[in-house]
């Protein structure tokens, strides 16, 4: 049987062994044990078969031989047989995708000669009507036509007008958006490269006629084509030619007026790529159609999407004319155009207030920027007329519209000359904005320094413009820079307004960054010499320091901001300062770590300059018998705690195996510690913070110590000789403690020390008895002064929670026991707070093991148990099972709680009845997730719901401003929650009960219900349709 | 677009529009909030807050004690700033723009009056009149806008306000017309009831904050 018929066969049975025949068949031609002639005639009776598929599946069988073949295998003369065949065949359309298979292998053949080409496309238009066939095969002759045109294309080239028509014929009436990808890409070369002289319109109007595209990329698209890649290849045919421009832009303009903004913007978007493809002269002959049509979408624009888009084409316009031009000259078209433009934009601009004058100054930024001439053209044609137009306004709020329009040209500038520091080099044109230096100075200074203090707007206008001027390369000199910077320095030392002070910090801020000599000799001192030195009545230091901690994120500011504030630490505390003062002191310290912290720079390098300087001054006034001072008041400790603990946080193991050592020496062995800077020997012998008879103030330092011990890796062993025998202490101190902060810093120490470090049986050992011996005391307990071990328990149980141990367990469970135990009931039911809520020192970022869960399993653990022990609870104890899930509630996220939702609603809404604010709203937050997650359930008890939340949003002793403005929000979130007609029987009710808190006696709790009253009512009425 | 009446009207900038300045405060200032945080204090009562060591009061609350300001019970009156605040965000019929933004509503022109309770009367009216400059003189959409005004108003202040919107004297060719109807009754029920009507106003009134 011959290969043919064997292929045949084989075909619909199984493909692969029909592919395998085609390769044998291929190999065989290779080693010449068969000719191509015979194989070409053997195909001949099939191919005059009657039935089409035979005839198609032939050609399959050739085409697939001929791929198979070595492309240098056939001589140039068997490659033109071939060629002419596959032509032939062309005339049949059964097969027509299996010949361009065919013509894609041999036009692939190194001997394809440019003929062969310019025969295959002359075939392809006069034999093939596309109309007739589906798009894959559509897409196989596309294929072939690119093929060619990518390897032939001079050939092709030589064809003369011919092809170009053939192709625009050829392609008619294409769709499908995977072929237009090819003929888009086709077109633009026929474009660029073929003779179109003769045939342009037509041409283009076979590119046109897909604009603009509406195609909508169907899900789960496999070709992956966008409506965004098609508008790109489409953009790029039409900005190919000039010579569209005479089809093209009356066009486009008759499809601006359109109603569809994506039509517009694609309108606006060609109109943009064309003025920048086309030649200047095309430009120069329909810049005043264009800018007619176009200035209105800025002007009127309803749309910012829309005038941004115009404003491109604007600039694209004055950006095309500027080719070439090197100075103003009064006769180019780019003048004749900007002329237009300003001429309008000045009129607009006369009526500084009115609605079109920020979009002309719009426009007018947008051309100032399209070239240093067209930059040059639009400030010599708008500044004198402006500046006189704004010496001659009288209202303040036209002069300050005046001012607000100019900015844009600032940044205009900023962008043709750049900014100070930047490295290209400048245009060789000049500024033209330089010879209004003076009088913009002038102005603008004015309005920041000179006019009434209410007129904070007409101000910020001022201050702004003075920013974007200095901001330009070259523009101001360094002493004019200096004068606004002394400028900037008093609004923010001084004003009187918030948003003054802001936006002028901003403003420091800027030129900070492109002139900090001028920040460091100007503002640094200004501001160091506005800080008092002693506490005052108010507080007038806190902008200032502010200010200055904002300024002083880079490093060798932040060097000097150091010394200062230490210096002036020292002079505040001499003058026995309360702790307000120095608490603000070192908070800006600690603000500028944190932002140093926070942009990834290392802060572990400041540890020298601070963490010694401020260990050691707060602890001599505490044993030289000074008594103390402000630097051991709780909230100072807080943040001397804060800081030292961040910048060990920053360590590597190694040093701070060294710094802990240190701590250890100071806190706990009494020992001499190279980190005290003086007096070393009275610290040893007088500090002694652990010992259970120290002074209150030396025993707070631990609030310091717990912070640094927190930050430490989990890798550095603690220097003790007996972890157990020290944390027994703690627990000891805990018991006994000298103020609730100590006594929390005590447990957070335990809480820490347990879970990174008690991690072997002995230790676990250990917890398991010394929480045994806790229990029993905390049991036989008779009030919560006695039950000295319930904190402990809760902070050991968090710590062991907090890593999934399930040693957390048995404690938990025993804790909620207790809570209908009338002595102890209500404190372990308030304790529950401290079991979940988030510690800033058991963190994550402090090392702390906190597994991925662990709020989940607690969550789980307690849940039921609380809900089983509140039914069994006699009626004074269900309060504390409400406190205790309160607790947890407000602490785990609301996705867990809505899991349990089922089991906790009938609880939360009780809870609304409890005569305790702070569980009312928690309650009433956990509900308001609830409205919108768990729908059903909430429509079924949705009538008791909404009684209490009317009650609760009526004033009371409980019902706290807190409590009914989240009443009121969690009521406003039902109607669009909630389905219509669950809510809409209650619309009545609440639409006259919510007349009550119309009248509340609180401003924002009116809001609130102002708010929930407009959305209730709207609830079912008409609604405009746009 | 040919049916715009004033296409091109006077506009004030948004921050320049009247607010209540103890409350833009807290809202707009970043830097204010850096100063708080770095100059304020803790409250002493959330620095000693152990729920293990407090009694039976309200120690519970002080959880979130970062806030305290708010549980201050005085009381604050429905002042004109607040009537302002209520009606100038309400959306201009024709352009993108608030009735505060356009001027229409002015601070000024919004009178509250409030009687003092007496032994006989512990619940007097109070009145609100709400003056309502339009754009330009033949505006035909000012009824509608005072429609919204006053809609608006009944829906957010309490029963025991009288509300009175009008146009401002001189600034409208037909005022005392347009007046009639803004404050009858009957009239203002009966274009609740036109539904086309309540489209366009509940699109105004939807921009309100």
């Amino acid at each position: 049987m011959d290969p043919a018929q064997l292929y045949l066969v084989a075909i619909d049975r199984d493909p692969e062994e029909a592919a395998q025949i085609a390769k044998a068949t291929a190999k065989r031609l290779e080693n010449k044990e068969l000719i191509l002639l015979s194989l070409t005639k053997s195909l001949g009776e099939y191919l005059t078969n009657d039935d089409r598929t035979i005839r198609a599946k032939a050609i399959g069988f050739y085409a697939t031989v001929l791929t198979a073949l070595p492309p240098s295998l056939l001589s140039p003369a068997q490659v033109s047989v071939i060629t002419q065949f596959l032509c032939d065949r062309l005339e049949d359309e059964a097969g027509l995708k299996e010949v361009c298979h065919g013509l894609l292998a041999v036009a692939g053949m190194t001997r394809f000669q440019p003929e062969d080409a310019q025969m295959v496309a002359r075939s392809i238009f006069k034999s093939c009507d596309l109309l007739k066939h589906p798009q894959g095969s559509r897409y196989l002759v596309y294929q072939v036509m690119d093929k060619i045109m990518s390897d032939h294309r001079e050939a092709l080239k030589r064809v003369g007008p011919d092809f170009a028509t053939g192709y625009v014929e050829l392609v008619a009436n294409e769709k499908d958006p995977r072929n237009l990808m090819i003929i888009f890409s086709n077109l633009k070369v026929i474009i660029i490269e073929f003779d179109i002289e003769d045939c342009e319109e037509q041409v283009f109007d076979a590119c046109f006629c897909y604009f603009p595209i509406t195609f909508k990329q169907p899900p789960n698209d496999p070709y992956g084509i966008t409506a965004q890649d098609l508008k790109d290849r489409l953009r790029e045919c039409l900005q190919a030619s000039s010579k569209f421009s005479v089809f093209l832009f009356p066009q486009l303009l008759e499809k601006l007026d359109s109603h569809s903004a994506n039509t517009k913007k694609d309108v606006l978007q060609t109109i943009t790529a064309c003025a920048l493809a086309y030649e200047k002269s095309i430009i120069a002959n329909y810049w005043a159609t264009l800018w007619d049509a176009i200035k209105y979408e800025v002007l009127n624009a309803s749309d910012d999407d829309l005038a941004f888009e115009a404003l491109d084409a604007i600039r694209a316009i004055a950006k095309s004319l500027s080719a070439k031009l090197t100075t103003v000259m009064r006769t180019s078209s780019l003048d004749k155009y900007l002329k237009a433009v300003t001429k309008e934009c000045l009129t607009q601009l006369r009526n500084p207030t009115a609605k079109q004058a920020r979009p002309s100054a719009s426009i007018l930024s947008a051309v100032a920027v399209a070239s240093p001439v067209a930059h040059a053209t639009t400030i010599q044609a708008v500044l004198p007329g402006l500046s006189a137009t704004y010496d001659g306004l009288e209202e303040v709020a036209k002069q300050r519209s005046m001012l607000q329009a100019l900015l844009p040209l600032f940044d205009a500038t900023a962008q043709v000359y750049g900014v100070w520091g930047d490295v290209e080099y400048p245009p060789s044109l000049s500024n033209s904005l330089e010879a209004f230096k003076d009088n913009l100075f002038e102005i603008y200074s004015r309005a920041l320094m000179g006019s009434a203090k209410e007129e904070v707007s007409f101000r910020l206008a001022g201050l702004n413009g003075l920013t974007r001027m200095s901001r330009i390369r070259n523009f101001f000199a360094d002493n004019e820079i200096g004068l606004i910077v002394q400028f900037f320095d008093e609004v923010v030392l001084t004003d009187e307004k918030d948003e003054m002070r802001d936006t002028a910090l901003e403003s420091l801020l800027i030129l900070s960054r492109l002139k900090p000599s001028l920040i460091m000799e100007i503002t640094f001192p200004a501001f160091m010499a506005k800080l008092p030195d002693r506490e005052e009545h108010e507080k007038s230091y806190d902008m200032t320091l502010s200010a200055l901690a904002q300024l002083s994120v880079e490093r060798p500011v932040f060097q000097v901001l150091l010394t200062r504030i230490f210096n002036k630490l020292n002079i505040v505390l001499n003058n026995k300062s309360g702790p307000g003062y120095p608490f603000a002191l070192l908070s800006s310290i600690l603000y500028v770590l944190r932002k140093k912290h926070e942009t990834g720079k290392d802060i572990s390098t400041h540890y020298t300059r601070i963490v010694p300087e401020l260990i050691t001054r707060t602890i001599i006034p505490l044993c030289n018998g000074s008594g103390g001072n402000a630097l051991s008041h709780e909230a100072v400790l807080e943040v001397t705690g804060n800081i030292v603990s961040l910048i060990i946080r920053a360590m590597d193991v190694e040093k701070q195996t060294e710094v802990l050592g240190e701590l250890f020496k100071i806190f706990v062995s009494s020992t001499e510690s190279a980190m005290i800077t003086s007096d070393k020997e009275l610290v040893a012998k007088e500090f002694k913070p652990l010992d259970d008879d120290a002074t209150l103030q030396q025993a707070s330092t631990v609030i310091i110590f717990a912070s640094a011990v927190a930050a430490i890796r989990r890798e550095v062993t603690l220097p003790v000789e007996n972890l157990h025998q020290f944390v027994e202490k703690l627990i000891r101190l805990s018991q006994n403690p000298k103020s609730p902060g100590h006594r929390r810093s005590v447990l957070r120490l335990i809480a820490v020390i347990v879970n990174k470090y008690f991690t072997t049986p002995e230790d676990r050992a250990f917890l398991t008895q010394s929480t045994e011996e806790m229990w029993a005391a905390v049991k036989s307990a008779d009030s919560p002064e006695t039950a000295s071990s319930l904190p402990a328990l809760f902070w050991i149980a968090k710590a062991l929670a907090l890593r999934n141990d399930k040693l957390a367990d048995p404690i938990v469970g025993r804790l909620l026991e207790i809570l209908d135990n009338q002595a102890l009931g209500v404190a372990v039911g308030r304790g529950f707070e401290v079991l979940l809520g988030d510690d800033p020192l058991l963190s994550k970022e402090n090392f702390a093991v906190v597994r991925l869960l662990s709020q989940q399993k607690l969550f789980v653990f307690c849940v039921p148990k609380l809900v089983e022990g509140f039914k069994a609870a006699s009626p004074a104890a269900k309060k504390n099972y409400l406190h205790a899930l309160s607790s947890i509630i407000r602490n785990v996220p609301s996705k867990l709680v809505l899991a349990e939702i089922d089991t906790l609603l009938p609880l939360l809404l009780q809870s609304l009845d409890l005569e305790d604010s702070g569980i009312k709203t928690a309650s009433i937050d956990t509900l308001s997730v609830t409205v919108t997650e768990a729908t059903g359930l909430v429509s079924e008890h949705i009538s008791s719901l909404i009684t209490r939340l009317i009650a609760a949003s009526s004033p009371s002793e409980v019902n706290t401003v807190k409590v009914r403005t989240a009443a009121l929000r969690c009521l406003s979130i039902f109607p669009s929650a909630l389905k219509i007609d669950v809510v809409i029987p209650y619309k009545r009710q609440i639409m006259r009960a919510l007349l009550k808190p119309l009248d509340d006696p609180k401003r924002s709790v009116r809001k609130e219900a102002v708010d929930c009253r407009a959305r209730w009512f709207a609830l079912g009425e008409p609604k405009e349709d746009d | 677009m040919s049916d715009i009446i004033n296409a091109n009207p006077t506009i004030l900038n948004p921050s320049d529009l009247p607010t209540r300045h103890s409350e833009s405060r807290k809202k707009q200032s970043t830097s204010a909030h850096i100063a708080d945080k770095i100059s304020r204090l803790p409250p002493s009562k959330s620095l000693s807050y152990d729920p293990f060591s407090s009694a039976e009061d309200s120690a519970y609350s002080s959880g979130s004690a970062s806030d305290q300001d708010d549980d201050d019970e005085t009381a604050d009156d429905i002042d004109e700033q607040e009537i302002y605040d209520l009606i100038s965000t309400i959306s201009d019929p024709e352009h993108p723009l608030s009735l505060g933004e356009l001027a229409v509503i002015n601070l000024p022109h919004i009178h509250v009056t409030h009687t003092p309770p007496t032994p006989q009367n512990l619940h007097p009216m109070s009145h609100v009149l709400v003056e309502i400059t339009p754009t330009i003189n033949h505006c035909s959409l000012a009824t509608v806008i005072g429609l919204g005004v006053r809609v608006r108003l009944e829906q957010a202040l309490p029963p025991r306000f009288r509300i009175d919107v009008r146009i401002r004297e001189g600034t409208h060719q037909s005022t005392d017309q347009v007046n009639k109807q803004l404050n009858d009754k009957e009239r203002v029920a009966a274009a609740c009831e036109n539904e086309t009507l309540m489209g366009v106003l509940s699109n105004m009134l939807a921009t309100c904050k």
